[in-house]
């Protein structure tokens, strides 16, 4: 089942010591993530505010999606998220600390994401 | 003859065991025959697990415990398969007109020049009867790794409490002692791997040397040597490579300098400025930089590395630049993994630009090669991200489907033969064979 290899996709991105949380969105469809109590977040609530708030935020991706928008980060206190967009209603979404080295954690993330895309393209 | 192959793999499996076989089966599918040398790089994602870079190593060797085996922990890597800052790569060499052999010096860190001399004559010694036109020695060297007792955040702040108290001069004299207490007991610090390299291009004038500094993921805390079975620490390793065959090193250093030379006061053994134009080295090198103080106020190098790592230093001494980091800062002063053998330095900037067109440099300058090899820092991947796969298109493009593996560090060292070594960061060093005489 896709499902299951892309789990096996963002446990592995998870085991990283900077991935804090990580989720595959789908707009409209439940997101796929593995178990929360997984997650090494010390403000567990921040991910469910980003569960619950996706929609909202690919209503605005989508608008940007024909200028080819690829990337979006955003920095929240102690943590920076990043959204690799996979299509216009589906993106990969990584937490991870603020002063963790992005450039070595963007290399998998684009892994990760080009391995989805082939799982949901399948 | 049997032409000189290549085969390289890669896994980015968690599984030690896993990654290694998965790595080594591709490697090998891509020889007719046993390879005669195996290079293995990983990065330190395995040490995370008990035994993992052992049990890593092993298996890279499974069935090939007799082929002389050189490598290190890097910051990631580039292959024909893929971009990579967590995995392991396996390169294997085999062919009728080339001798190998493996060498190694224990602890190289801690008295770097009598290590380097003892190695080099071991080296001259073992392989003087060896008659091949081009002697090539590729090198595994320690880098730099941050003194743990600087890393503990409570001593550093206590350190830079204290320092607001302190005369200058105390507080350099009470920060030698730290550094060179902790160097010697945690086997920490500087790698010393110029001072190595120096020692031994005296008695190997004859030789290429082609090396990389060890790193782990940027945090400065461990990294390893591998030679044959063995998992090192601040050692050394080299694969000597004889060969009548063309061996193509070249090297080149995409910083451009953005000031005028400031005067420096260099402490404890030239790693440490502790002042520049007579002002404390940390405070005027954030007024030049116009940052604010909050960037550097933690003396932790993955904090650090967030910025400072990418704007670099340079000095230079017989009319040959230098490219430094401003890796660490400690107190008032900051630290440099290399030693600044000059008393003048310039603020220098990099950019991805500069860096794609020194790899674009690179690739022209060689026409079919039958493996190619480029060292160069970790700073590429900080800028770059996973613009990395705009170096690999570039690569596979122009390679086709020739094997090739990029390797990200902390210092790369190059040397052709009767000229003088040349270390620094920053810089982007190729290294290609051909089968051609």
């Amino acid at each position: 089942m896709p499902e299951d290899k892309m789990q096996d996709l963002l446990e592995s991105l998870l085991k990283d010591e900077d991935v804090l949380a990580v989720m595959l969105a789908r707009k409209n469809e439940v997101s796929v993530s593995p178990p929360p109590d997984r997650f090494k977040l010390r403000d567990p609530a921040i991910f469910g505010t980003l569960q619950s708030t996706m929609n909202d935020f690919f209503t605005v991706i989508e608008k940007f999606s024909e200028q080819g928008l690829d990337k979006v980060y955003f920095e929240l206190g102690d943590y920076e998220v990043m959204f690799f967009l996979i299509s216009g209603d589906t993106a990969l979404v990584a937490i991870i600390p603020t002063l963790a080295n992005k450039g070595l954690l963007e290399v998998e993330m684009e892994n990760t994401r080009r391995e989805l895309k082939k799982l949901i393209h399948q | 003859m049997m032409r000189m192959e290549f085969g390289i793999g890669v896994s980015n499996n968690w599984d030690p065991e896993k990654a290694a076989e998965e790595a080594l089966g591709k490697a090998l599918q891509m020889i007719k025959t046993k390879p005669k040398f195996i290079l293995v790089f990983s990065t330190i994602h395995y040490a995370k697990k008990p035994k993992g870079l052992q049990i890593l190593l092993t298996s890279c060797r499974r069935n090939l415990e007799d082929i002389p085996c050189i490598g290190g922990t890097v910051v990631g890597f580039i292959s024909p398969e893929a971009v990579h800052t967590r995995g392991v790569v396996v390169i294997l060499g085999t062919g009728d007109d080339f001798y190998v052999k493996a060498f190694y010096s224990p602890l190289s860190r801690l008295s770097p020049q009598t290590k380097g001399r003892e190695l080099a004559e071991k080296i001259r010694n073992e392989l003087k009867s060896k008659e091949y036109t081009n002697k090539l020695l590729l090198l595994v060297l320690p880098g730099a790794s941050e003194p743990s007792i600087i890393n503990n955040r409570r001593a550093n702040q206590f350190y830079n409490f204290v320092c607001k108290f302190m005369p200058r001069k105390i507080q350099w004299y009470t920060r030698d002692i730290i550094t060179s207490t902790a160097s010697k007991i945690f086997n920490t610090g500087p790698g010393g791997e110029e001072e190595t390299l120096s020692s031994m291009q005296g008695i190997l004038p004859d030789y290429y040397f082609y090396g990389l500094s060890t790193f782990d993921n940027i945090k400065g805390k461990e990294h390893y040597q591998f030679y044959n079975d063995n998992i090192l620490r601040g050692s050394t390793v080299a694969l000597a490579f004889l060969t009548n065959k063309k061996v193509s090193l070249r090297q080149d250093v995409p910083v451009v300098p953005i000031s005028d030379k400031f005067p420096i006061k260099k402490g404890w053994d030239d790693y440490f400025i502790d002042q520049i134009e007579s002002q404390d080295a940390t405070q005027k090198f954030l007024e030049i930089r116009k940052w604010p103080e909050e960037y550097v106020r933690d003396a932790r190098i993955d904090k650090v590395s967030k910025t400072s790592y990418y704007f670099p230093l340079s000095y230079t001494t017989n009319d040959r630049t230098h490219i430094f980091p401003a890796g660490m800062f400690f107190g008032n002063s900051f630290f440099s993994n290399f030693k600044i053998k000059s008393n003048e330095i310039q603020f220098c900037i990099t950019s991805l630009k500069k860096i794609l067109d020194s790899f674009r440099g690179h690739i022209k300058s060689v026409k079919n090669p039958s493996f190619l090899m480029i060292v160069t820092g970790f700073h590429v991947i900080g800028i770059a991200g996973d613009k990395l796969n705009l170096i690999k298109r570039d690569l596979d493009t122009s390679l086709g489907n020739k094997p090739y593996c990029v390797l990200f560090d902390v210092g790369e060292h190059i040397k052709m033969p009767q000229e003088d070594l040349f270390t620094s960061d920053y810089s982007l060093n190729l290294l290609a064979f051909t089968n051609e005489q």
